[in-house]
């Protein structure tokens, strides 16, 4: 078997487990009715509750305990039918209450798995657990020298923590990984999976093991990781930095510490030396979380199809190749789109190929991606479909396609009345193209001669000459056809 | 249940404290005869699931709709801070490292 992770770190092994916070996407926090929007003026988004006043009730957002449900579900968990939150008792400017209202020993679901493809290999990684918890505010330490600036909008904004078990054998695992994950999360629309904001973070705990001994080595919780690209990055830095000290015949500290992208390199986290002591208790404010087996069941009814089952739907249902099927289905809304074309009539392969090139191209330039799922599309999935209907039956080309295209993202016309009035459909007239054909051959009579004697590449040349004479519109199988039985003297 | 100065001395840099030696003696002696009382709490048996479940409504946690309600709550407790940049609308603290 090639294993990469063999020639890289010699005897050491890497064992990597994630923890990951999604926000969950709910209007209002956890714990009260402030809003969750991103990007409001400080403070603007807080009420006694996540300000943490004296005399103040934490109430449960029933959305919120339910988008955890789901992705307990999706992701093959059991949900407890009894949890409980408890406090994480710490203190920090951005945390006002001096405890974060999180889930301990009675979490809200353990169990399940995401398998997922990863460096050529079929790979599972079991879930410890999926809990619910309210995420802190923000502390900014530019600016002024000896102080920070508190802002606690997102004091309170409901998270879900996903912990997967020390599964993760390599950096890129991890980051395929957590990329499954994200997408699961946006396929269940619970999340919007957007890590530049932080709606997706991710926290890793790193050990190295001599390879073959089945105990573990003392790991570090690496933090502060904002892409994919800083996830592997920061735990193959953090496992070189782990083999270097260990051979020097150091020991590894069990600490926390902060990835910094610029240099590349992992920091002990000062502040938080101590803090693993975190006094957790049951939080009496709320009464323990029941969840009855009917209502578990009824919010699985509404699991979607998860890409996973979607994915080798598409290769058998539509004979999609695999790569197609698979970049098809990385969004909901995309192969939303994809069904929504087939099911107007479009032949599968040729809508593959065009959603993937021209579609695509032209939502990445207007930048609709951004959103967690596309609501109007360049073009409507119908109007898509007719397209390809029109170069199936011939009626134009592939390459006259392109410019109906084109013509149909500016004016939003039918294709069908836009190849009408443009008299842009496709010349299969045998005689008018055996015509346009004999004007080019006539009119270069050298080059014919020198394909007869053997520079087979003219072809290229002659079927350019037709194609101006047409304006593009001739039948390209036929004028090949035509041309190959006239130039061989047919 | 005893409680030794180590202990307060490890509770208060949990919490960030400072404590004069005369206060650590003092609060020894507090957290000593609080904790003594939850000890003779526990030996009540109680019967059940556990803390929180005696007693309520079958249900469990109370849950609220999926509904923003604003506050202006940061209009009045801004002002009331200790430090703060009414400008940016931020509260200010020591800076804290990391």
């Amino acid at each position: 078997m090639n294993d990469p992770t063999h020639a890289r770190w010699g005897d050491w092994e890497p064992v990597i487990g994630l923890e990951v916070h999604a926000q969950m996407r709910t209007s209002s926090k956890l714990f009260c009715g402030c809003s969750t929007t991103f990007g409001a003026a400080p403070n603007a988004n807080t009420c006694p509750v996540c300000l943490g006043l004296p005399g103040v009730l934490p109430v449960l957002n029933g959305r919120a305990l339910e988008f955890a449900i789901l992705t307990a579900l999706a992701t093959g968990c059991t949900v407890a039918e009894l949890s409980r939150f408890a406090r994480k008792n710490y203190f920090y400017p951005d945390l006002p209450k001096g405890y974060q209202i999180s889930m301990y020993d009675e979490p809200l679901a353990v169990g399940g798995h995401i398998d997922f493809n990863s460096e050529g290999a079929r790979t599972q990684v079991r879930l410890t657990r999926i809990h619910m918890e309210e995420d802190a505010g923000k502390s900014i330490h530019d600016g002024a020298e000896r102080e920070s600036l508190v802002d606690l909008n997102r004091a309170g904004v409901p998270l879900m923590e996903i912990v997967s078990e020390p599964d993760l054998r390599t950096p890129a695992e991890a980051a395929d990984y957590l990329r499954t994950l994200r997408m699961i999360l946006q396929y269940l629309e619970v999340c919007d999976g957007n890590m530049d904001e932080g709606s997706l973070r991710c926290d890793a705990n790193v050990s190295v093991r001599k390879r073959g001994s089945d105990t573990l080595g003392t790991r570090t919780e690496t933090k502060n990781m904002n892409s994919f690209r800083s996830v592997e990055r920061a735990i193959e830095v953090e496992i070189e930095r782990q083999i270097e000290v260990l051979e020097g015949g150091g020991t590894i500290r069990q600490e926390t510490r902060l990835w910094d992208a610029d240099r590349e390199q992992t920091a002990p986290m000062r502040s938080k030396e101590d803090a693993h002591d975190y006094r957790y208790f049951p939080e009496p404010d709320l009464a323990p979380v029941r969840v009855t087996p009917a209502r578990i069941a009824a919010i699985g009814a509404g699991l979607p199809e998860l890409p996973e089952a979607r994915r080798t739907r598409f290769e058998t249902a539509h004979g999609l190749s695999t790569y197609d099927a698979e970049v098809l289905t990385t969004r909901r809304d995309l192969a939303d789109y994809f069904e929504a074309a087939c099911a107007a009539g479009g032949a599968p392969k040729t809508l593959a190929n065009w959603i993937l090139t021209e579609v695509w191209r032209i939502v990445r330039e207007r930048r609709l991606d951004d959103a967690l799922r596309i609501e109007i599309w360049p073009i409507s999935a119908a109007a898509l479909a007719a397209l390809v209907s029109l170069i199936e039956d011939r009626t134009i080309s592939g390459k006259i396609a392109k410019t109906v295209f084109e013509e149909m993202l500016t004016t939003g016309e039918a294709p069908a009345a836009i190849v009408e009035q443009r008299g842009l459909r496709q010349v299969s007239d045998e005689g008018a193209l055996t015509a346009a054909i004999d004007a080019v051959l006539a009119a270069h009579p050298d080059k014919v001669a020198e394909f007869r004697a053997g520079k087979e590449k003219l072809l290229g040349f002659f079927v350019g000459g037709v194609m101006k004479t047409t304006g593009g519109k001739g039948n390209p199988a036929l004028v090949n056809q035509i041309l190959a039985r006239r130039l061989a003297g047919g | 249940m005893a409680v030794t100065l180590e202990d307060v001395d490890h509770v208060a840099r949990l919490a960030r404290l400072g404590l004069a030696d005369e206060e650590r003696h003092a609060l020894r002696a507090d957290l000593e005869s609080i904790l003594g009382y939850v000890d003779l709490l526990r030996e009540l048996e109680i019967p059940g699931e556990g803390p929180g479940v005696e007693g309520l409504p079958e249900d469990g946690c109370r849950e609220r709709l999926d509904e923003v309600r604003q506050s202006q709550a940061a209009d009045l407790v801004l002002p009331a801070a200790p430090t703060v940049d009414l400008e940016g609308r931020f509260f200010r603290v020591p800076k804290v490292l990391d």
